[in-house]
């Protein structure tokens, strides 16, 4: 029910440790995703502004933690948080990302 | 000698401590980054103010920060102290040896300076800051 208003692809890196030192790696690439600004209530409530936080819709049990930095359209994301959900029967993964622009 | 020259010159210490066997993954000459990975450094003028030592000697200190990050989502609290520990020793050792750096001051002196944790979008990240005092000889 949601995949046909999946209308951009993104790329998931996350922090992978090796020793002493961590990289932020390339997990997955081309996922098919709906990317919208989140409304004023959910931008209030995790005390950010306008433009900061949006909301990303993918298919169910894709990759994606908290933590990730996912990239749509060019630009970086932080995932802030993860939620698995349902509509009229059909899986999807409801995603918070957080733009960073340092 | 300005802040742009000692600036540049602080930096380029911290970046022959980065890449492939060594301690950093990276420097960078703002506090604020969106950092590559873990553990990386940074450098800022500092908010520490100093005077001309003597008007005789015609000598002015420039005070920077160093400071290193290390995340703590993934490796705990305990090794990420661990991690930053060993960062600034070795950094403080690398400023010890060149104290002139390469020749941009007179004299250079790190001492150790505050240590604490902030959290980023993602997860808290363990800080320890080198205070790097520069002599410069003024014209």
């Amino acid at each position: 029910m949601m995949s046909p208003f999946f209308d951009k692809t993104f790329t998931v890196k996350r922090l992978t440790q090796s020793g002493d030192k961590s990289s932020y790696q390339s997990v997955s690439v081309d996922g098919a995703c709906m990317l919208r600004q989140a409304g004023a209530h959910l931008t209030q409530i995790n005390g950010l502004q306008y433009g900061e936080l949006w909301e990303m819709y993918a298919a169910a049990g894709v990759d994606v933690r908290t933590t990730d930095r996912v990239t749509v359209d060019g630009v970086d994301y932080t995932v802030k948080g993860v939620r698995s959900d349902t509509l009229g029967g059909a899986d999807y993964t409801h995603i918070l990302l957080v733009k960073k622009t340092l | 000698m300005s802040w742009s020259t000692l600036h540049n010159a602080i930096k380029t210490k911290l970046d022959a401590r980065t890449g492939s066997g060594q301690v950093l993954a990276a420097a960078y000459k703002s506090h604020s980054v969106k950092p590559s990975g873990y553990p990386y450094a940074t450098v800022e003028p500092s908010s520490r103010e100093e005077d001309y030592l003597t008007l005789n000697d015609n000598r002015a200190t420039y005070v920077f920060d160093i400071v290193v990050h290390q995340e703590m989502e993934q490796v705990g609290e305990e090794r990420a102290i661990e991690i930053v520990e060993a960062v600034l020793d070795q950094l403080e050792k690398d400023l010890r040896d060149d104290y002139t750096l390469s020749g941009a001051a007179h004299v250079c002196r790190p001492a150790p300076g505050e240590w604490g944790e902030y959290p980023e979008e993602s997860g808290w990240v363990k800080y320890g800051s080198l205070k790097l005092s520069c002599e410069v000889d003024k014209q």
